[in-house]
């Protein structure tokens, strides 16, 4: 009868510790893919050349704009489906439309771009937030991205995905699988996105 | 015959010796981001220059590359535009160019390192290969706290070997390394043409020697391979008829020299569509049977039913006899709207009617949409009608409106001789009915009326009783007179 008793104690402990498993996970949990809005279809044709304009920064991490857009850009190279616009060929189509690098060009201003670097799309981005939150053993960094697929024809937003990780999402078990610094988390970041692009009907020129 | 057996010897050393097989790389001043905006990192360069170095390739000195970017103004690190590329390929014979970029580099709260490396192919311009890596102790920890990185000095050159163990293999360079000539510069016509349309590509090659004129042939989706007649120079020209089909059709070069290389460009896109925009007009205003009426002004809304490239408009207002008197007509993409304020093309206000307004639409392939719709321009005052009757002891007023268009609202005064307001009304609809005692002396009435456009009426009335005919009037008189006796 006593054992009968401490076995049920058992059993009823143990369902408490995996319920309590599930929740911690489930709260630790955040959405497993970007969020991705569809404001229209992508040209159907594959794009061969693309272009990324300079992100813009809306946090305080010094240079969080140019640390995510080079990641980034490094990422785009990487996936080898398209042919991207020289970032410097970028730089001076905008200089020479006087659009600063804190600012996003209008549709008209897209259309000239599109059309002076030959590009069948392009890409502009925000870091909503970058940071490295201090912990006890080092710093969790956090990196949220607004990312917009842009017809130059048109000017108009196709496409536009929102992304938010930490580096201590990507936990499996003690230390490992974390990511420590800005750097890999972006460049996490920015591979989900693309991912999940090229999933959701994004074609590049090898497609 | 030794002396002659040894520089055969020499010969086929030097042939085959690395530094002659090598490709020829630029490494570019790396940029340190931790260092502010123009931080560069010069011990991370020279790093990087020794390892492409022990791989075989051969690096252009530091000091020339500096000494070319003082020549050409880049007062940058981390990118460079097609142009410098070029130019880098020109001036220092340089196959491919590395830039990287330090995105962190920091030693608290936590030691990290961040580091982005991109390759570029000279000969078109192309960034080839990218690799970023972000490094921190808390990376590198080991069981036994073995060797464990402790700076960010200790970090970088695990970072940057981390990325160079994935230096690409083959770069294209093969394919291209011996073509002497480069596109200077292409002319695909038209990106959109209609079906059975001719197509002409126009071509300029830069640095075409004599007597080695590559075979220069384009490749278009559905059409194979056609040959570029030479059109004297360095001028090349093709043509060929738009497929019948809708679709995208990608055009490419193929040079190909006497030698046997060959070297692949892909030059364009161009788009068959033979359908014509599919538009729509927006306007807002008072349908009034098959037109929409206004007064001073209609806002006309195009819209493109399907998203596609305008190349231009046309837009133009006729008379009820089908002449033109208002026509307007741009390149490029349609306005968001079109304000019409019921004028003619010389600034003359246009008579009360009905209109058309025609808009007309080219797509990038010259395919027309045409939609139109009729306008009323109405400019008169309301058409309403005030009529009195005796019942009873009083008036009975009655007021309608005849017009066409509706009321917006009415008001009506009704003054006493000694300038007293004796009462008022007012409405939203019509008919309507006003009760007034009859007065005994005369009483003015003041009707004023807006209908939707806005077109206004007033009537000012100085006596009532004249809108009683003189029969009602003495009738009521007598019947008065009839119950005081």
């Amino acid at each position: 009868m006593k054992d009968a008793v401490f076995t049920k104690d058992k059993l009823c402990l143990s369902l408490w510790l995996v319920l309590s498993l599930v929740l911690l996970c489930l709260a630790a949990c955040g959405p497993k893919v970007p969020n991705l809005v569809k404001y229209a279809s992508l040209p159907d044709e594959r794009i061969c050349r693309i272009a990324v304009l300079p992100f813009v920064s809306e946090t305080d991490y010094p240079l969080a704009d140019t640390i995510a857009y080079r990641v980034f850009m490094g990422e785009l190279v990487q996936t080898g489906r398209f042919d991207l616009a020289q970032e410097g060929d970028v730089r001076e189509v905008l200089r020479h439309m006087r659009i600063w690098p804190s600012q996003q060009p209008h549709i008209e201003q897209i259309k000239i771009l599109g059309d002076r670097l030959r590009v069948g799309l392009i890409i502009t981005g925000t870091v909503v937030e970058m940071a490295e939150v201090p912990m006890a053993d080092g710093v969790n960094p956090v990196i949220a991205l607004s990312l917009r697929i842009v017809d130059p024809l048109s000017g108009e937003t196709l496409w536009h995905t929102y992304h938010r990780r930490e580096g201590e999402y990507y936990r499996k078990v003690m230390h490992f699988g974390v990511l420590n610094t800005v750097t890999s988390l972006v460049h996490q970041v920015s591979q989900e996105v693309l991912d999940l692009w090229f999933k959701k009907g994004l074609k590049g020129c090898t497609d | 015959m030794p002396f002659r057996r040894g520089f055969i010897l020499l010969l086929l050393a030097l042939l085959w010796s690395p530094s002659a097989m090598a490709e020829k790389i630029a490494v570019f001043p790396i940029e340190d981001l931790s260092q502010g905006p123009n931080g560069v990192d010069f011990a991370l360069t020279e790093y990087l220059e020794k390892d492409l170095e022990a791989r075989g390739l051969e690096v252009v000195s530091q000091e020339a590359v500096i000494s070319f970017m003082a020549r050409n103004r880049i007062r940058w690190l981390g990118f460079l535009n097609t142009y410098n590329i070029s130019q880098v390929r020109k001036e220092l014979g340089a196959d491919l160019i590395l830039l990287g970029t330090v995105s962190q580099r920091s030693e608290k709260p936590a030691t990290a390192f961040g580091i982005v490396l991109y390759l570029i192919r000279t000969d078109d311009a192309r960034t080839v290969w990218s690799q970023a890596r972000g490094l921190s102790c808390n990376d590198m920890r080991h069981v036994l706290g073995i060797a464990e990185p402790r700076s960010a000095e200790d970090l970088w050159p695990i970072a940057v070997q981390d990325i160079l163990e994935n230096w690409p293999e083959d770069m294209g360079l093969d394919r291209d390394q011996n073509a002497v000539s480069e596109i200077a510069q292409v002319d695909l016509g038209k990106r959109y043409v209609s079906p059975g349309k001719k197509v002409t590509c126009n071509l300029r090659l830069r640095s075409t020697e004599e007597g080695n004129r590559p075979e220069v042939t384009l490749r278009v989706r559905g059409r194979g391979h056609l040959r570029m007649r030479h059109k004297g120079g360095d001028l090349y020209q093709a043509s060929w008829t738009a497929s019948a089909t809708e679709g995208s059709y990608p055009v490419s070069l193929i040079l190909h020299w006497p030698s046997g290389k060959h070297k692949v460009a892909f030059l364009g896109i161009h788009h068959v569509d033979s359908n014509p925009p599919a538009l729509a007009l927006g306007i807002r205003g008072l349908r009034l049977q098959d037109a929409v009426a206004f007064r001073d002004r209609i806002l006309i809304i195009p819209r493109l039913l399907e998203r596609e490239p305008v190349s231009r408009w046309d837009f133009s207002v006729q008379d009820d006899q089908g002449r033109t008197i208002l026509q307007e007509d741009r390149e490029g993409n349609l306005p968001k709207c079109f304000v019409w304020q019921g004028r003619a093309g010389d600034g003359s206000r246009v008579g009360d009617g009905n209109y058309q307004v025609v808009v007309k639409v080219w797509d990038q392939a010259q395919n027309m949409a045409v939609v139109s719709e009729r306008l009323a321009v109405m400019r008169n005052p309301p058409d309403m009608v005030l009529e009195a009757e005796t019942r009873g002891q009083g008036l009975v007023l009655d007021i309608r409106n005849e017009g066409k268009v509706p009321i917006a609202f009415w008001h009506m005064e009704i003054w006493d001789d000694d300038g007293n307001l004796i009462k008022t009304a007012d409405g939203e609809t019509l008919p309507a009915e006003v009760d007034v005692e009859l007065p005994e002396s005369a009483v003015e009435c003041v009707l004023t009326a807006k209908d939707i456009l806005g077109n206004q009426f007033r009537r000012e009335i100085k006596d009532l009783k004249l809108l009683v005919s003189r029969e009602d009037v003495e009738g009521i008189v007598t019947e008065e007179w009839s119950m005081e006796f």
